[in-house]
């Protein structure tokens, strides 16, 4: 009896236990978060207060009710001006920063903020910048506002006596590589493993009770509009399909393949988003074209699109292996140290094979997808919202908590008025009335059935 | 025949319906078997026999009416599933406060001394699952609504000595259906998920033929067995699909969705409802009491999906997987004379529900269900009233992450019905 009760016991004690073993505990007495320009909630190339309540670290927080988590707040339209669709109507879509002049709103906290995140920052920025630094890149210019001079992302994390402590890094390893069209600025991995463990040690020796949680980063080229929105073949602007070649194939673009190569784009090939704006003046459409309507119109037909355009398979391929590779220092890292790991890869596999949440469907594409925000790499309030989501589905798992996840619900516009199911507005009364109780009406009394035809539905 | 003309159309006015036997089945088709908690196909001496076991008709010698009703208020929520990226969190919505009703009548008249001729009208099927707005489940479904009438002719016949009886019924069953939802996007200019268009599927009222037959013995004297079986139905429906957009503030997005709309046009779809076996047995070997014990079942496994085809635009037609499962319910009563007039009657019931989890909606949450009923009747002379109150508790159904329509969560649902049938025997 004895025996089967503690195998009953052990086995008890086991399904109850979390799936992991996980550092320190989730409490969100203090909460810090560590990270980049996701970490921030920037978003259509803006850090503003109308998006940064939506920041991922912001979500968890009201998700776990950390106390009085602070955000360095900006004023719409904000830091780089939030860009705004104009006309969707006609092709190709515009899009405009919106006017006006930003304000930081809580500049002058006396003490460092529980949002961290730097724009811009990659690994090696959260345990090098303070925001003493001249702002002679993203990451220094943010840092200014963010870290103010008062130390690293990671001392002013440790200064605060963290509780808990959800970072999420490394995503600019990759993706500058990615917004300059070349692997050759990648991170190299050797750097990278070097500041990652870094700032695990700091983090970790400084302090030793806090929770933590880290995440991996997306190796999915179909997973951002950044890489996908533009073609890499020409694309008729009346019809907006591609245009055929004489056998029917469609024409690829025309680019620096690197080192000075000039051709046409091979299969796998992507166009940076940017490139759009130069495609439309005619930049990338073959020579053979230009005397062909439309394109005759366009004064840059004939020359390549630029090296830093376009990415080709080549140069895709080594990105992706290398965003692996740090996968596998994150994994590593964070096993070592009892961390768990995020699957944000997981997230961005799922968004660019298109995904029902509840009614709402997401997927990667440009402007419509819902995920991505106007400037093609950034999240939209639901893609971060999302990304918290992970993480806190990463915390519950490892901590055997239950914080609740944050619902997409919340972003319904509930665009409707209570007559818009199963109330009837009938002309002449100050009363709705149920469907039923109309058609029993009808029925009695013919001359009410034409209120039928303005059945609010 | 002259009452049932008057009580047809009336009672089609009267029609309102909601889901109360397994899936959206309908039971209450009379006081004194509802008080019994269903349990009533071996019994059959009312003229709801009709719809419970013709065969009972038989043993009813004198001519009688009667008519009445159930009232139905629901008390019921959603609550969202927490690790549902959708519905998290969301809790509060329930259907729209009304009081359901649904009527019956009935008419049993001798004929010669064995025979007896009946009709009745009643509701063998209903459902309505309206909700409440600003209702976050309104994507799948914000109104459904079933609608059957039935009006039965039947004749029955006993042997002399009133042991066995038989009798049979064509169904004459009318239904209507009504679905409404509606259709959301994301909108780009300010990436909230907005409501675009209302979809309001109404049909015209269908109307098919269907048949049923039972059977009554008694083969000691305290003991009775019944058996009645109902025709499964198929009910073809025709009806218009109107569409109407939902302005979302911004008139470019508006402008897009109204190209990709479909047009209000004429729509076609079909339910297939079930057949119904009561299997009973009834004593009165405890003096004073009459004990029922039924078994009902339906056929559900024939409701495989719902199909809505849109003519007009067939792209945008769609069909709702069910795959409902054969259920039985299983249902006790007794009846209890306390006075020459007065009769005191309990009763409890569980029924199995025939859904699927992963197709458990808004549109029908359906679940196990354990009612409770009391009632009492009174009867002096040709004037008969009966009255019953029925609380059924539905188990709580959670859509446990499965939902094909990715919208999870836990319905909770309870019900009070009130039924009362007044009866003259002439």
């Amino acid at each position: 009896m004895t025996r089967i009760r503690t195998t009953i016991l052990l086995l008890i004690a086991l399904i109850a236990a979390p799936l992991m073993a996980a550092r320190g505990s989730a409490n969100f007495t203090t909460f810090v978060a560590i990270g980049d320009s996701y970490g921030a909630g920037l978003e259509s190339g803006s850090l503003n207060g109308n998006h940064q309540p939506f920041s991922w670290p912001a979500v968890i927080a009201r998700q776990a009710g950390a106390p009085d988590f602070q955000q360095p707040l900006i004023t719409f339209p904000g830091i780089g001006s939030e860009l705004q669709l104009v006309d969707i109507i006609h092709f190709p879509p515009t899009i405009a920063p919106a006017t006006g002049t930003a304000t930081p709103i809580n500049i002058n906290l006396p003490r460092p903020y529980n949002n961290l995140s730097v724009p811009g920052a990659n690994v090696s920025d959260v345990i090098t910048l303070t925001g003493k630094e001249p702002p002679t890149s993203t990451a220094r210019l943010f840092s200014q506002i963010v870290l103010r001079g008062l130390g690293t992302e990671v001392d002013q994390a440790l200064a605060l006596h963290p509780t808990f402590i959800a970072i999420w890094i490394g995503g600019n390893d990759a993706l500058g590589a990615v917004l300059a069209g070349t692997p050759a600025v990648l991170t190299p991995l050797d750097s990278f493993k070097t500041s990652y463990n870094a700032m695990l040690d700091k983090l970790t020796a400084g302090a030793p009770n806090a929770g933590m949680v880290v995440g991996n980063i997306p190796n999915n080229p179909a997973a951002l509009p950044y890489l996908t929105a533009v073609p890499p073949v020409l694309i008729d602007p009346a019809t907006r399909l591609p245009v055929r070649g004489p056998n029917g194939q469609p024409i690829a673009l025309v680019a620096d393949l690197g080192g000075g190569t000039i051709g046409q784009l091979p299969a796998g090939s992507v166009v940076l988003l940017p490139a759009s704006a130069k495609i439309a003046t005619g930049f990338g459409i073959p020579a053979t074209l230009a005397q062909i309507p439309p394109f005759n119109q366009l004064p840059n037909v004939g020359k390549p699109l630029a090296d830093t355009d376009v990415l080709t398979p080549t140069e895709m391929a080594a990105i992706v292996q290398r965003v692996n590779d740090f996968n596998t220092v994150i994994s590593q890292a964070a096993q070592q140290r009892d961390i768990p790991v995020a699957d944000i890869k997981g997230l961005f596999d799922r968004v660019a094979a298109g995904m029902f949440v509840g009614p709402i469907f997401l997927n990667s594409s440009f402007i419509t997808g819902g995920v991505f925000s106007l400037d093609g790499f950034h999240m939209t309030d639901m893609g971060y919202t999302l990304f918290a989501d992970e993480y806190i589905k990463t915390i519950n798992n490892a901590y055997g908590t239950s914080i609740p996840i944050a619902p997409l619900s919340n972003f319904l516009a509930n665009n409707i008025s209570t007559t818009t199911s199963g109330l009837v507005f009938v002309p002449g009364t100050p009363f709705e009335v149920s469907v039923e109780a109309a058609e029993q009406m009808q029925s009695f009394a013919p001359h009410v059935r034409r209120t039928r035809a303005v059945v609010a539905h | 025949m002259r009452a049932s003309r008057l009580l047809v159309p009336l009672t089609i006015l009267m029609i309102t319906s909601a889901a109360f036997g397994s899936g959206f089945a309908l039971f209450e088709a009379g006081a004194k078997a509802v008080a019994m908690g269903g349990a009533f196909a071996a019994t059959a001496d009312d003229p709801s026999a009709i719809f419970y076991n013709v065969a009972g008709i038989a043993q009813q010698r004198r001519t009688e009416v009667m008519f009445g009703g159930t009232a139905i208020n629901f008390q019921n929520s959603f609550i969202g599933d927490p690790n549902d990226p959708f519905t998290a969190g969301a809790s509060g919505s329930k259907y729209r406060a009304h009081t359901f009703v649904i009527p019956n009548a009935y008419a049993v008249m001798p004929l010669g001394s064995n025979m007896t001729f009946g009709v009745g009208v009643f509701s063998p099927f209903g459902l309505r699952t309206n909700w409440q707005n600003p209702w976050i489940g309104r994507f799948v479904s914000s109104d459904a609504n079933i609608k059957t009438v039935s009006l039965q002719p039947s004749l029955a016949w006993q042997t002399s000595d009133g042991r066995l009886a038989v009798g049979a019924g064509a169904e004459y069953r009318r239904g209507r259906v009504i679905l409404a939802r509606n259709s959301g996007a994301i909108n780009p200019f300010t990436g909230r998920f907005v409501d675009v268009a209302n979809s309001y599927l109404t049909s015209d009222w269908a109307s098919k033929w269907g048949w049923n037959v039972g059977i009554l013995f008694k083969p000691t004297s305290t003991w009775r067995l019944g058996a009645s079986y109902r025709a499964p139905m198929t009910m073809d429906f025709k009806g218009t699909a109107i569409v109407t957009p939902i302005p979302t503030g911004n008139a470019q997005f508006d402008a897009i969705v109204a190209t990709q709309l479909p047009p209000t046009q004429p729509v076609r779809t079909s339910v297939a409802m079930p057949n119904f076996l009561y299997l009973a047995a009834a004593t009165t070997a405890i003096p004073n009491w009459d004990i029922e014990f039924d078994a009902v079942g339906n056929n559900w496994s024939r409701f495989k999906e719902l199909q809505v085809n849109l003519l007009t635009t067939p792209a945008a037609s769609f069909t709702r997987p069910q795959n409902w499962k054969n259920s039985w319910s299983y249902r006790l009563g007794a009846n209890h004379p306390v006075t020459a007039d007065w009769d005191v009657r309990l009763g409890t019931l569980y029924d199995k529900n025939p859904q699927p989890t992963n197709v458990v909606s808004p549109l029908l949450p359906d679940s196990d269900r354990i009612g409770v009923s009391f009632g009492a009747g009174w009867h002096r002379g040709p004037f008969v009233i009966d009255a019953t109150e029925f609380v059924l508790h539905f188990k709580k159904r959670s859509t446990l992450g499965q939902s094909l329509d990715n919208f999870n969560g836990t319905y909770k649902t309870d019900a009070n019905l009130a039924t009362i049938n007044l009866g003259y025997r002439f």
